[in-house]
């Protein structure tokens, strides 16, 4: 069985390398349900493995940015702060301006703490925040790390393939993630690693074999998601592919935004070369969204009242802004399903939420 | 209800277990289309129709309206599974119960917890572990990968196979135990199979417990991936502070699902799952039943593995005792046979027997096996 899964997980090797530009012998495919924040864990775990020992010394730092993905948050509070570590936030302005706001802070953060003498261990960024949702600039952040001296840069590309580029030569981290059942069309759930050094938390008889080989096992469970191949041949059906398919997602999602915050009378959230596939647009402030919880609410009452499924992100105004700031934004995404209906249907149900002097505070 | 129809995916069991459920022909029917008697559900389990059927059933809901059904089903689906299993198992209370994939994955949680004891200075170098020398290759890879590599100390007692009776297992563990006492050393946790693999065996577990309590361990720690549907296990009965039981090998769920019970007394705030989501600091139960994203539809089958063995005579009970009855007959016929013995008395098999094979085959080592 092992044997034959290891040339199931070559042939997925192949089919993905033209995709990602990567070394074989760096590349690992977990034949596994594959879990956004499985990049965290396995590599935190490697670090507290190690770093309880050799690595990390009471002080030393991680650094990520303040819109880190919540759960990537705690896994390093569970295995880094937990260990001694010190946890730098970059602060994270949204809505966002430009790629050279991120990296100045992340910057500025870096020469703070190497004038204090503390050595930055990992640098955990990720490629396309969650919400809010925006894309970063990794290649120069991760120029930024090695002229400051981090000793290891993971990206985390939750969103990555078939989101954005994905490409391990240009990006030049030590350690990339990401899901393939977001944007690559594979069931949930899929996920590949490139490593250089790691270990899983699931200890099988291929311990020792280096991460490629161990994580093919990890016990008895479902591997069927192996459909990697089958997702390539899906995407190629399409007119340039899966590059084809992000270019059209990225133009028609931006339109669609654009679309949205002329019918609303707000903003978007960045850039749209700041967007992958996903744009954050901003929601009228009528509705009155004071809190994460008003954000929820309004989710579950579009999903159920209008059959609209989109999240919403509570952007808590500073002490400075007027009372009529933009506290929520929806983070739209475009796949090859959807239709241009999908994003009317939105525009009207906000549109009506308006009309009736809907508010959160009221209404739900 | 057509019973006849709830094939189990691509294996049809022994006629006897079903008791009328099948005809001869549709049970020769299954065996010819697939070819091969197979006579190792113990490695991967095996799930009838009406279970994989649910399952699929699942799958299509959570993949049609995946936010819908995170924040409606998820979860109320994985808390019936739960009580479920504590009805299952005699277990107290359902927060004493974890959904996890495999028993891979309850070893990892136990022994991550002991490794951050030892990180922050509960635990002392040379504080042991102790587990049969028997015990399962890829358990022992996790003591290796959590507990050895920091220079903490590992106890494995002997096991004698062909196996003539459970004192002789009970003797070696205790005289283990008094040596290690006698040296001063404290032992954290007792790790142990409750039917072990390869050779398949069933250890006294309630006694070796009892053992480990006179002796001073810490914690026990009984693994019994073979557990539910081929043993008893009665949480009160066996009285250790953890067990694990996959229910894809021997009750009926598709690969995989399992759960670690963590009895009440333990400290529970030490107890995390190694994945970190979300839920990280709610409790072991909480933070296990979402991970990320994926699939957790076999999680979700419990309830209808139950339903399916209540249709047998006896529930899950006499299918037990028959899959014993049955499999001590077919290892006694095939001693006989060729001319060899059974690896170990009856009474401590349970739906698996070891039968030594004829010496003149020349198996002379693992690879030749």
């Amino acid at each position: 069985m092992s044997v034959a899964l290891g040339v199931t997980s070559s042939s997925e090797r192949e089919s993905k390398l033209e995709c990602f530009s990567a070394s074989p012998e760096n590349f690992s495919t977990p034949a596994t349900a594959a879990i956004e924040t499985d990049g965290g864990s396995f590599i935190l775990t490697s670090f507290e493995d190690l770093g309880l020992w050799i690595w990390i010394m009471k002080g030393d730092a991680v650094i990520t940015l303040q819109s880190a993905y919540g759960a990537v948050k705690n896994s390093i509070k569970a295995y880094f702060e937990r260990a001694g570590g010190y946890v730098i936030e970059v602060p994270f302005q949204f809505p966002v301006n430009s790629s050279e706001e991120i990296v100045n802070e992340f910057q500025m953060a870096l020469v703070k703490e190497k004038a204090s003498d503390r050595r930055v261990r990992l640098a955990l960024i990720h490629h396309v925040t969650s919400m809010p949702s925006v894309l970063l600039p990794v290649k120069k952040l991760v120029e930024v790390c090695r002229e400051e001296g981090v000793d290891q840069v993971f990206i985390d590309g939750a969103h990555g393939v078939g989101c954005v580029d994905v490409d391990m030569q240009e990006i030049g981290e030590d350690f990339y993630t990401s899901n393939l059942h977001k944007w690559f069309v594979c069931p949930a759930s899929e996920v590949n690693h490139t490593f250089r050094t790691a270990s899983s938390y699931g200890v099988s008889h291929d311990y020792g074999k280096g991460l490629a080989i161990e994580s093919c096992w990890i016990g008895t469970r479902d591997y069927s998601p192996l459909v990697i191949p089958s997702a390539v041949e899906f995407t190629n059906r399409f007119e340039g592919g899966i590059d084809g398919i992000k270019r059209r997602n990225h133009d028609a999602v931006v339109e669609k935004g654009k679309m949205l915050a002329k019918a609303w009378g707000t903003n978007l959230g960045s850039p749209p070369d700041m967007c992958a596939s996903m744009i954050m647009v901003g929601m009228p402030a009528c509705l009155g969204v004071s809190s994460d919880d008003d954000a929820l609410k309004l989710r579950i009452h579009l999903r159920e009242k209008f059959g609209v499924e989109v999240p919403i992100y509570y952007r808590m105004p500073k002490h400075e802004e007027v009372a009529k700031t933009t506290t929520a934004y929806a983070r739209v995404s475009h796949q090859v399903y959807n239709k241009v209906d999908d994003y009317y249907k939105f525009r009207d149900a906000i549109n009506q939420l308006v009309c009736d002097g809907f508010t959160c505070a009221r209404s739900l | 209800m057509n019973h006849s129809k709830d094939l189990f995916l691509g294996v049809r069991p022994h006629l006897s277990l079903l008791y009328g459920y099948l005809t001869e022909e549709e049970r020769k029917e299954a065996q010819e289309k697939v070819g091969v008697a197979r006579i190792n559900n113990g490695s991967f389990g095996c799930s009838p129709a009406s279970v994989t059927s649910a399952l699929q059933q699942w799958q299509l809901k959570w993949l049609r309206q995946p936010d819908r059904f995170y924040f409606n089903e998820s979860h109320k689906g994985i808390l019936k599974s739960r009580n479920t299993v504590k009805d299952l198992i005699n277990a107290e209370d359902v927060d004493e119960i974890s959904t996890v994939d495999n028993a891979t994955t309850a070893v990892a949680i136990v022994l991550h917890q002991m490794q951050w004891a030892f990180s922050e200075g509960r635990f002392k170098k040379g504080d042991a572990v102790i587990t049969l020398q028997c015990t399962y290759g890829a358990v022992k890879n996790s003591i290796k990968a959590y507990f050895e590599r920091a220079g903490r100390y590992v106890i494995e007692v002997p096991f004698q196979f062909p196996v003539n009776s459970s004192e002789e297992i009970i003797n070696e563990f205790l005289m283990a135990l008094v040596k290690e006492k006698g040296s001063g050393r404290r032992v954290r946790l007792a790790l142990i199979d409750h039917v072990t693999s390869m050779p398949s065996v069933v250890p006294p577990v309630k006694k070796l417990v009892e053992v480990c309590r006179e002796e001073g361990v810490d914690q026990v720690f009984i693994d019994g991936a073979h557990g539910v549907g081929c043993v008893d296990v009665d949480m009160q009965e066996i009285g250790a502070d953890f067990y694990t039981s996959n229910l894809h090998k021997w009750f009926f769920c598709p690969a995989s699902v399992a759960f670690l019970y963590c009895r009440k007394s333990v400290a529970h705030s030490e107890l995390h799952h190694p994945m970190v989501s979300h839920d990280y600091g709610k409790g072991l139960a909480i933070e296990s039943c979402w991970i990320g994203t994926r699939d957790y539809s076999p999680s979700l089958v419990v309830p209808s593995a139950v339903e399916f063995t209540n249709r047998f005579e006896g529930g899950i009970d006499g299918i037990k005792r028959r899959n014993h009855d049955a499999v001590v007959e077919m290892g006694k016929m095939l001693a006989k046979a060729w001319g060899t013995n059974l690896g170990s008395p009856p009474d401590m098999c349970t739906s698996m027997i070891m039968v030594g094979m004829p010496a003149c085959l020349g198996v002379s080592s693992d690879d030749d096996a």
